[in-house]
Parts: C-alpha cells; sequence; structure tokens
C-alpha cells in the first residue's frame, strides 16, 4: 500500500516538475530560515549557562528613586562586596569586577590594552579554564597577570609563558601566571586579560573608601533557589547601614540580586535588551514558514481539479476517505522531507554569511538532539499544516460530478485560495514596513544631532610619556595645519561611567535627593574638540586661570534634575572640595539613543587617559602621519595606536545595525517565497483559462484587456492585504520605538511605500503569466475544441 | 421501426430465472432524484421501482437526460436518491451511512465508465492492484489475482505500460479488467463501448456476456441496439420515468 503511494507520489512530483520544485523551493526556503533562527535562538539562550555554579551567580544592582522616576544601577561602591560576604551568610563568595585601559609591555612591545581587575575568587567563582596556571592561586599575587591564548600569542609569539613579565603602564611589573582559553562568544563578560582587584590601589584607586558605584559586584550564593530573598536581605542590611550613618528614616534606594543567565537577554543598565530581539526573530520565523506552508496549500488547491479525477476513481474502486486523506497527507509530508533536506543543504549553505551579519559562530551540528527534533518537527508540523487542508478538501469530492466533468474547483476552495493570498501579502508587508522602519530609525539614529561633532576625531590612548609631556603633545600637533584641535580626558567621552557617589553637594539641595551624577576629568579644548554648545556660561579656558581651579561645569541634564535656579556662580561641591559653577554645556548624547541623558559635570584636572584630536576631513593621511610623527618623538618605543569616534559609536549600534540587515534579508526571502506562490496561482489559472482567452480573443479582445482581466483578481486581494497590515505594522513597530528615548516618526508614507512595493512585485509577477497567455495565437488554444 | 421494436421487445422479455424464495439482488421502489433549481425542482428520475435478480443481464435505454447514467449511479451507490428506498442484497442502502456503503459495494460491486478513467501515474498492472490494496488483500495473493487476469484479458505483455501508451480498445480492456479483477456480484457498465470502434466493441461485448454467464450479474446503459441484444432484459426510461416502450 504504502510503496503504491510512494509511487504515485513521485511520479505525481516528477511529472509536474515546475510546480514541485516552486513547492519544493518555497518550502525549502522557509525552512531554512526558521533552522538558522531557532540555531539563533539557541544561542542566545545559552549565554552563560556555560559556568559549573552558573544558576548561583548573582549580580548585585540598586534600583534609586529619583522624581524624574527610577534608574538601575548594576555596579556597586567597592567595598560594598567583602562588607556583605561578612555579614551575609548566604553569601559565599564576592568578586568585583572593572576595566581600565592601560598599556601592557613586553619588550619592546608596547600595546593599549582594556585590562579587567578581578578578586582573586573570580576565576573559582566563574568557570574560565585556564590552560596553564591554577585557577585557585593564579590572582593572589598583586602583581599577577593573566592573558587568554589569543592575547598571549600576539605578546609573545609561542606558547611557553608563564613566568614572563609584563610592564603595566611602564609603572608595575606583572608576572603572567597562567594562560587562559578565549572567552567563548556567549558570554556576557568578555575579557582578555584579567589583573587581580588589589593591583588597583597601587595604581592610585582608591579601593578602601565609599566613592562611586564603579565596580560591577558579583556574588556565588550558597543556594541555588533563594536568590530573591537573599536580595531582600542585602537590601535590609544596606539600608539599616544606609539609614544609621545618615540619621534619616527612609533610604532611597532598593538593592537586589540579579542572576548572572539572565545578564545578556534582560541586562539591567547595559545596553540593549536582548530579549525581544529573540522574541522578534521567532515571530519572524514562523511567519515565514507559514508564508511557505500556505503557498503550499495554495498550489495543491489549485492543482486539485488534475488531482480530481485520480482521487475519484480511487473512491469508486474502493477508497474510503480516511485512506485517501492519508494518501494526500503523505505526498504532502514527502514533499516536506525533500524540502527539508533542501533546507539543510541551504541552511548550510547560508550558514557562514548569516554567521557574519549576525555576528555569532553558529554552526549545524548533527548530533545535536535539539537540532535533530527540531527539524523533525518542522517536517511534520509543515507538511500536516500544507497538507491537511487540501487532503479534507479533495477526499471530499464526490465521485458522479467529477467524472461527468463537472468539476469546477468549488467555491469553497476559491474562497480559501482568495483568503490565504491576502493572508501571505498581509504577513510579507508586515515585514515590509518592519523593515522600512528599522533601517529608518538606524539612519535617524546615526544622524541624530548627538550635541557633538563625532566625526573626524581621532582618540588615542596616552602612554606614559605622553601623560608626561602633554602640553608639549598638544602644542606640537596644533602646529599642523590640519590638526584643528587637541584635548585630553581621563576617561574618555565614551566612557563616562563613573560617579560622584553621594558625596556633593549644592545649595538649596534636598537631603533626600539622590541622584547619580556622572563625572569626567577633562582637558582645555575639550568643549572645541567635541564641538559642545554652551547653554550658559564658558568652559574652562587659560584666560581665567582661577576658573580651572575651582570652577565646574555641569550639562542641561543635572542642572534640570537638581533644580538649580540660574546655576551660574552658585556653589557646588563634591568629595569635600567647594567649587564654582561657571558654566552649563548643552547635553549631549554619549550612550545608544534607548537611554536618556544622564546627568553630568566635566571637572578640569590634569590627570589624563585619552587624547582626542579634531583633524581636517580632508588630508586625513597627511595628519595621521603628522601626528604619529610627533607621537613617535615623544614616545620612541611606543607603538601608535588610534581609532575614530565615530567608529565606537556605530560598535553600540551594533545589535541594531545586525537587526536591521537581517530583517532586510528576512524580508526578501518571504517575499520572494510568497511570489513563488503568486507565480504558481498565476500560471495555473493562466492554463486554465487558455480556452476562454482565445475565444475571447477572436471576439476582439486586446493584449491590455486580458492582462487587465487576469492581474485585477490579484491587484484586488493585494490591496485588502493592504488595509489589513498597515494597522498590525503599525501596532507592531510603535513596541518597538518604544524602547528608544529618541526615535523616528512613523509617518504614513511608510505604510504607502509598502504598499506599493507590495503592488508592483504582484503586478511583475502575474503579468508575465497574463501577457505570455494574451500573446498566444487563439488558432493554438482553440485548436482542440 | 415498431416491428423492430416489437422484436428487440420480445428478445428482451425473455424471463429472468427466478428461483423460487430466493429475494432478489436489486429492488428498488419509488427511487426520484431531483437537483433545486430557482424556486422548484428539476427531476432527473422519477418513481423508479426496479427488481433484478441475480445472474441477469440488464440494459437501460433511453434518450439523453432521460437519467440512465443517474439510475446506474445511485445502484452501484456513488449517488443518492432523493426519494425512495434501496435495497441491495437485502441490505437497506439508502439508510446506511457513507463508511458501510463505502465497504458494500467495495465488495460486490465493479463500474465500467465510458472514458476508461485509469489512474495515469500508474502501469497496467498497478492500476489492475489498486482495488486490491484497497481490499486489504495479501500481497501473494494480489499477484496471483493480477496475473490472473492479465492473463485472462490477454494483455500480459502491456503490464509495464502507462495508459498514455495504450489505445483507447486497450485501455478500456484495462478498465473493465480492473472492475472485475475482485469478482464481483455486481457489473456496472456506462456506454462500455462508446469511445471504440465497432470491432473493439464486439470484442467487449462478447467478454461481458462470457462473464455474465459465469453468474456475474450486468446492469448496462447504452445508445445501442446491438449492445441492447447482448442483455436478457430491457428498461427503458424517458424523461426520469419507466416506460414500456420508447
Amino acid at each position: 500500500m504504502f510503496r503504491n503511494y510512494l509511487k504515485v507520489a513521485l511520479r505525481n512530483i516528477i511529472r509536474h516538475k515546475g510546480y514541485s520544485i516552486i513547492n519544493v523551493a518555497g518550502l525549502a526556503i522557509g525552512m531554512a530560515c526558521a533552522i538558522l533562527i531557532l540555531l539563533w535562538i539557541q544561542d542566545e539562550l545559552s549565554y552563560d549557562r556555560f559556568h559549573q555554579n552558573a544558576d548561583r551567580l548573582h549580580l548585585i544592582a540598586l534600583t534609586q528613586k529619583l522624581e524624574t522616576g527610577q534608574q538601575t544601577i548594576p555596579t556597586q561602591q567597592a567595598p560594598l562586596g567583602p562588607l556583605l560576604k561578612e555579614n551575609i551568610p548566604e553569601i559565599s563568595e564576592y568578586a568585583r569586577f572593572r576595566e581600565y585601559f592601560y598599556t601592557l609591555a613586553y619588550d619592546k612591545n608596547t600595546f593599549q590594552e582594556e585590562i579587567y581587575f578581578v578578586d582573586p575568587s573570580f576565576l573559582t567563582m566563574f568557570s574560565f579554564p585556564l590552560n596553564q596556571g591554577d585557577p585557585a592561586t593564579a590572582l593572589d599575587d598583586p602583581h599577577s597577570i593573566l592573558l587568554t591564548e589569543t592575547m598571549a600569542r600576539k605578546y609573545f609569539g609561542q606558547n611557553q609563558l608563564v613566568g614572563k613579565v609584563l610592564r603595566l603602564n611602564e609603572q608595575v611589573e606583572l608576572t603572567v601566571t597562567g594562560i587562559m582559553q578565549d572567552v567563548p562568544h556567549n558570554s556576557t563578560l568578555q575579557f582578555e586579560c584579567l589583573a587581580p582587584f588589589g593591583l588597583l590601589r597601587e595604581l592610585g584607586f582608591d579601593i578602601d573608601e565609599w566613592l562611586g558605584n564603579d565596580y560591577v559586584t558579583f556574588v556565588l550564593l550558597e543556594e541555588p533557589a533563594s536568590y530573591q530573598q537573599v536580595g531582600e536581605k542585602i537590601d535590609f542590611f544596606c539600608s539599616d547601614l544606609y539609614k544609621q550613618e545618615k540619621g534619616t528614616a527612609e533610604c532611597p534606594h532598593t538593592m537586589f540580586l540579579h542572576p548572572v543567565t539572565k545578564a545578556h537577554l534582560y541586562p539591567l543598565g547595559w545596553a540593549g535588551g536582548r530579549i525581544d530581539y529573540v522574541y522578534i526573530f521567532a515571530l519572524a520565523a514562523a511567519m515565514i514558514l507559514i508564508i511557505a506552508c500556505m503557498n503550499f496549500i495554495n498550489i495543491s488547491t489549485a492543482r486539485s481539479v488534475n488531482r480530481a479525477k485520480e482521487i475519484c476513481l480511487r473512491k469508486v474502486v474502493g477508497a474510503n476517505r480516511a485512506q485517501l486523506g492519508k494518501q494526500l497527507l503523505g505526498e504532502s509530508i514527502l514533499l516536506s522531507l525533500i524540502a527539508a533536506a533542501a533546507a539543510v543543504a541551504f541552511a548550510e549553505f547560508l550558514l557562514p554569511v548569516f554567521n557574519y551579519r549576525a555576528g555569532k559562530e553558529l554552526s549545524l551540528v548533527y548530533s545535536n538532539p535539539v537540532l535533530i527534533v527540531g527539524l523533525l518537527a518542522i517536517v511534520i508540523l509543515t507538511g500536516v499544516l500544507s497538507g491537511m487542508f487540501p487532503a479534507i478538501y479533495l477526499s471530499a469530492f464526490q465521485p458522479v460530478k467529477v467524472l461527468k466533468g463537472h468539476l469546477k474547483s468549488g467555491r469553497g476552495a476559491l474562497q480559501l485560495r482568495r483568503i490565504l493570498v491576502v493572508f501571505q501579502f498581509a504577513l510579507s508587508l508586515v515585514l515590509i514596513i518592519a523593515t522600512i522602519v528599522i533601517s529608518s530609525q538606524i539612519t535617524y539614529i546615526n544622524n541624530k544631532d548627538l550635541g557633538l561633532n563625532k566625526e573626524n576625531v581621532l582618540y588615542l590612548l596616552a602612554s606614559q610619556g605622553i601623560k608626561e609631556y602633554y602640553t608639549t603633545f598638544k602644542e606640537e600637533l596644533e602646529k599642523n595645519p590640519k590638526v584643528i584641535c587637541v584635548t585630553a580626558a581621563a576617561q574618555g567621552i565614551t566612557h563616562i561611567n563613573s560617579s560622584l557617589g553621594n558625596n556633593w553637594d549644592f545649595d538649596g539641595r534636598d537631603p533626600n535627593q539622590r541622584l547619580e551624577i556622572h563625572f569626567d576629568w577633562v582637558s582645555l579644548d575639550y568643549a572645541e574638540t567635541f564641538g559642545l554648545e554652551m547653554a550658559e556660561g564658558r568652559f574652562y579656558s587659560e584666560e581665567f586661570p582661577s576658573e580651572m581651579v575651582d570652577g565646574i561645569v555641569l550639562n542641561e541634564k543635572a542642572v534640570e534634575l537638581m533644580g538649580i535656579k540660574d546655576p551660574i556662580g552658585k556653589r557646588f561641591s563634591y568629595w569635600g572640595n567647594d567649587k564654582r559653577i561657571i558654566g552649563v554645556v548643552k547635553d549631549f548624547h554619549l550612550e545608544p539613543l534607548y537611554e536618556t541623558l544622564k546627568p553630568m559635570i566635566l571637572i578640569y584636572h590634569d590627570f589624563i587617559n585619552y587624547v582626542y584630536i579634531r583633524i581636517a576631513p580632508d588630508g586625513a593621511s597627511q595628519a595621521l602621519s603628522y601626528i604619529e610623527t610627533v607621537y613617535k618623538r615623544l614616545e620612541p618605543a611606543g607603538t601608535f595606536q588610534y581609532g575614530f569616534l565615530d567608529d565606537r559609536y556605530k560598535r553600540e549600534y551594533r545589535a541594531e545595525l545586525r537587526l536591521a540587515s537581517l530583517s532586510r534579508y528576512g524580508t526578501a526571502l518571504a517575499i520572494f517565497i510568497a511570489c513563488l506562490g503568486l507565480f504558481g496561482l498565476a500560471s495555473f489559472m493562466a492554463e486554465q483559462r487558455t480556452k476562454e482567452i482565445g475565444i475571447r480573443k477572436v471576439l476582439g479582445a486586446s493584449v491590455t484587456s486580458i492582462i487587465r482581466m487576469m492581474s485585477k483578481e490579484f491587484v484586488m486581494l493585494v490591496v485588502v492585504a493592504i488595509l489589513i497590515a498597515s494597522p498590525l505594522a503599525y501596532l507592531a513597530m510603535n513596541r518597538w520605538l518604544e524602547h528608544f528615548a529618541y526615535r523616528t516618526s512613523l509617518g504614513w508614507w511608510v505604510f504607502v511605500a509598502g504598499g506599493l512595493l507590495a503592488l508592483l512585485i504582484t503586478l511583475m509577477t502575474v503579468s508575465f503569466q497574463a501577457v505570455k497567455a494574451a500573446l498566444t495565437n487563439p488558432v493554438e488554444t482553440l485548436r482542440y475544441e | 421501426m415498431s416491428e423492430q421494436n416489437l422484436n428487440l421487445k420480445e428478445k428482451g422479455s425473455r424471463e429472468p430465472k427466478t428461483k423460487t424464495g430466493v429475494a432478489p439482488m436489486i429492488r428498488t421502489t419509488n427511487i426520484t432524484k431531483w437537483y433545486p433549481s430557482g424556486f422548484g425542482k428539476i427531476f432527473v428520475l422519477r418513481n423508479i421501482d426496479l427488481e433484478v435478480n441475480e445472474g441477469e443481464f440488464i440494459t437501460i435505454m433511453g434518450p439523453s437526460g432521460a437519467g440512465k447514467t443517474t439510475l446506474l449511479n445511485i445502484i452501484g451507490m456513488l449517488d443518492e436518491a432523493s426519494e425512495g428506498t434501496y435495497c441491495f442484497l437485502d441490505q437497506e442502502v439508502h439508510k446506511l451511512n457513507e463508511r458501510k456503503r463505502s465497504e458494500l459495494y467495495k465488495q460486490h460491486i465493479g463500474f465500467i465508465f465510458q472514458s476508461y478513467h485509469l489512474i495515469d501515474d500508474l502501469t497496467v498492472y498497478e492500476n489492475l492492484e489498486t482495488p486490491l490494496l484497497y481490499k486489504k488483500i495479501k500481497a501473494a495473493e494480489r499477484k496471483s489475482m493480477v496475473c490472473d487476469t492479465l492473463d485472462r484479458f490477454q494483455i500480459v505483455g502491456k503490464k509495464g505500460l502507462f495508459p498514455s501508451q495504450l489505445s483507447g480498445g486497450q485501455q478500456q480492456l484495462v478498465g473493465v479488467a480492473r472492475a472485475v479483477i475482485a469478482r464481483p456480484r455486481l457489473l456496472l457498465a456506462d456506454e462500455p463501448t462508446g469511445n471504440l470502434h465497432s470491432s473493439q466493441g464486439e470484442e467487449i461485448m462478447q467478454l461481458l456476456s462470457k462473464l455474465n454467464k459465469e453468474g456475474t450479474t450486468i446492469i448496462q446503459v447504452t445508445h445501442s441496439e446491438k449492445n441492447a441484444s447482448y442483455g436478457n432484459r430491457i428498461i427503458y426510461l424517458k424523461d426520469g420515468w419507466i416506460v414500456d416502450k420508447l
């Protein structure tokens, strides 16, 4: 029985190669997309789960009540970790984590690196295996350092390197006490070298005082399950302490624990929320698969007229509906299997491009049970979904009508096909509109006036020599006409993370107001180099040397949140230093535009880490070589490494850029599949109506009127689809844009553009068949009357 | 003309052999079939009372549109009457559901169509095999039945060919073979020779005659007086009614 079915199914497929290919292609593309997206989702869900203690690792976070709402801060003050470990028994270990930029040198090679300072317990809490060295002791000595394999190779070239000595910042000598495996991509914590936290004392950081919230603090709990309660315990402990110290009745902040395994998809205060993207992609995969299935249903039911005879014949020789249903369902599952094989091949083929676009290292591991089960599920689901309706519909044919030739595809099927086409196009349209909106939001972000001019600004990390002779460096550079302006800062304009803590004051401050004010130490010409505008007052300037000592510049947001009226001249103090406000700078954006502005102050200081150089837009290479020459004069042994500020910004939007790019591909594919279906339907319709068209031509119809006649129905369906899709897309896109504090507008032109695109595509697809039919000589078509 | 009619009628009214006490194979009472049209009905069959005994060879004749094929379809359980009762082998067919009806006709009835209606994607062998598959007959037995039939109809050499590779007469032959392979008790033939030329038609009719002599009840619909002469009784239909003569 089965063999009979198989034979018929295969021969059917071969006999109608055109339709079979359309069907298989549509399904295969749909499945390939689904496979890739599922791989992506699986990867996203796997972040940070490779740690042995994964379910016991948490981050200490803090929510602060402000007048304008809430602020969640994922970093804590340095002494908090040790204090909590001592006082909360459920915490078995803690580890702090913070990066700073320094130069690292070996022999004659100096590089600028992001060094991550961690407590030694970090190695035992987290599972970052060491190829060489002992995780229990590797960071015990404050003068030790760990490198990843890649980084070690960069410095030393070959492998045996434990024991080698590197120079940090030309200040301290560190011994390499271990080599780590490269950090896998599915870890939110990414680093290339680790140094002991205690080293920070030598480098000038006061980690024993309760200063700013600068350090990510992890804890390892005894028990995995109760982290919310432990979080509450921590909160009580800390708020009690706060109330005691400040003598207040209320503590304005709440502390809680955030599991490390949630860090990737549900980040706190870190850029970008990924869980929404997981949902979006899952939805997209489902939509593409549905479009492919609908294709199948459409083409199968349309061609049912050709199958009718066989079906009814089988009924006459004794098949009942159930048997027929099984046969037809089996055929569609067979097609689904063939498509699956093609899909896997296709997915393999697309994987490198996909990985590149998505920034991942995914691969089809055939032994992965999830993959196998997932694939089978897709095959069966697609086969059953697509085949069910045709199976039910076809098996209900009445032999009598069919065999007398009375069968036209019934009204029911025609309606269904119309509904399916509308639905397919509505979905495709939603995807088109989504892509347009996403692309326009990215352009908007890229072009939005950030309040600073990030073009043509290069930055470099100041080595010891540059730091010492900064003034000379600046003077020499500015001699070149291509160098417009030079400035420097401690954290760098993209990195203003440090906060004043609670140790600040101004006249008229509400003692209960707790605000997280960020700050950075800056040099002269900072405002000019970045093109910042002053709203009031002025920036630090050599003309007013006293202001450089006791002046303070705030941004507009700080003034707004602090509620100071007429800030110029008013007193502002921090860390016990009294200063005078000399200027208010217009707000400028540092962070991705889904974070609102932070209040900040810019303090003049000669401690610098970064040097920023604005060069003329033309003659960049000239400027670069000049700068390098000057650099080499002051730092003969150093390596000239630099970056461009606008590249830095682009990196922050990586997720969005990727989303935009992937969504373009996804939409293109979905549309392609829908068009395949449309093409199949149109050609089928043309086939059915050949005789009618022949007669019409004989009676005098022009080619255009025939084309119009054939396209009319499809165009109407697409118009209905546009009407349905637009409100859906509008709602969905509005929801997505809410992520962003600053967003592009959802204008009507987007929907019109999307609609016109869909219409154009439909016309192009359908008219090909229409034209072909219209141009056929009636003699040919009417011959077998 | 009337003489010819008389001749035929005489010939056709040879009395069927009735074994006393055995119920007829087919008994219909008051079978009526209509289609709704506008506010009224179009009647295709009216008050058909029919009895057919096992072993008969019945011919149904009448002008186009008289309802012959409809009646055949109703007898063959491919269609349902709008009114009336139909008993087949003492089963009240009009009361059975679709599944039971399908079982019934699967077992006992074979259908021959005017336009052959073979499955194009299957070879002759596979076409013959299909009804047996639906009756869940085991492979070995199937093979022997098919080979037997191929032999009997002398088409062994054609068993691997597809319908498109056969001539009209050969296709009809296969159609007949398929209808009888499962040895049905009743054979229904709708214009079996309609699309064939005279010598091929002769062959088919002789085959049917032979089957009838072996015990198969046959009901055929035809326009041809010649074909009618092979049967033992003629039923005339006109405008949906049974009439005595045309």
